[in-house]
């Protein structure tokens, strides 16, 4: 039960952190940094832009 | 700008209620138990079908939190339903937690309200700068630059030349507070702030003009 239950609770911080960075990139934000900085070179990196990203074409990230 | 900690509380409550939501639909019949006998005989329909809308609620709510779609709206009915949980099950050893919960959303409501009264401020540029110099606003309003000097202006984010203080990107050259272009003589521009902050700002053409606006 708690192997399952801290599975479950990793999915969700996973699956809203994922939603989360999704809508900063479509609506051309930064995201928040909770530890350190520059949060922002997760959607930066060329490894980002895969699938329904790469398709966001009339966006340009600097 | 939502902070860190609106975030962390968000998705705490959204794993919560998710996963009470997943118990309950797993077993209605015992967390039909926590019921006081009274509420019991009131129900119009059976214990069952009660606790599997429930469950389907507490989902409903878990997932709209987790994506962060309506959270006011999901923190609302969140808290509406926590007060009803604490009527029907009178406040125990383990009901007493619900307090917490409902204190927690109504927290995520209050800080993810929209708002709906945003009003327009106005700087006006002179030929001596910006005035006010520094101009204080809520979060959502739009400030509109209005040019009375004699000559061109181009109100844009700090730092000269890159624009990038202003946390967003898609402007001409950094962020999107930027005209991005000279507002001719009696014309304005306006921009809409959604992050809370102190944002300096200069005349691109001029920086020795600049003025700061603070979203609260």
């Amino acid at each position: 039960m708690t192997a399952l239950a801290l599975l479950f609770t990793l999915s969700a911080v996973g699956i809203s952190e994922t939603v989360y960075l999704i809508r900063k990139r479509l609506a051309a934000e930064k995201p928040i940094c909770p530890i350190g900085e520059n949060c922002a070179l997760v959607l930066t990196s060329r490894w980002s832009k895969i699938f329904i990203i790469l398709a966001n074409g009339n966006y340009t990230f600097s | 700008m939502k902070s860190a900690a609106f975030h962390f509380l968000r998705v705490g409550l959204a794993i919560t209620f998710l996963w009470i939501g997943i118990l309950i639909f797993k077993n209605p019949e015992a967390w039909s138990g926590y019921l006081q006998p009274w509420a019991a005989g009131l129900l119009p329909i059976p214990m069952a079908q009660v606790m599997i809308g429930t469950a389907i609620l507490d989902i409903i709510i878990g997932v709209f939190l987790l994506i962060d779609f309506l959270p006011w709206l999901a923190a609302f009915v969140g808290a509406v339903h926590l007060v009803i949980v604490l009527t029907v099950s009178g406040i125990t050893d383990i009901t007493v937690r619900d307090i917490g919960l409902l204190a927690a959303m109504l927290a995520l409501m209050i800080d993810s309200l929209p708002s709906p009264f945003a009003t327009e401020q106005v700087v006006t540029f002179t030929d001596t700068g910006y005035s006010p110099n520094t101009l204080i606003i809520k979060n959502g309003e739009t400030v509109v630059f209005k040019n009375q000097s004699s000559r061109t202006m181009w109100p844009a984010s700090a730092m000269h030349p890159t624009h990038r203080e202003y946390p967003t990107t898609g402007g001409c050259l950094g962020s999107t507070f930027d005209a991005c272009k000279g507002v001719q003589p009696s014309d304005s521009w306006s921009f809409k702030f959604d992050f809370i902050g102190a944002w300096k700002y200069h005349d691109h053409l001029n920086p020795g003009n600049t003025g700061t606006i603070i979203v609260q």
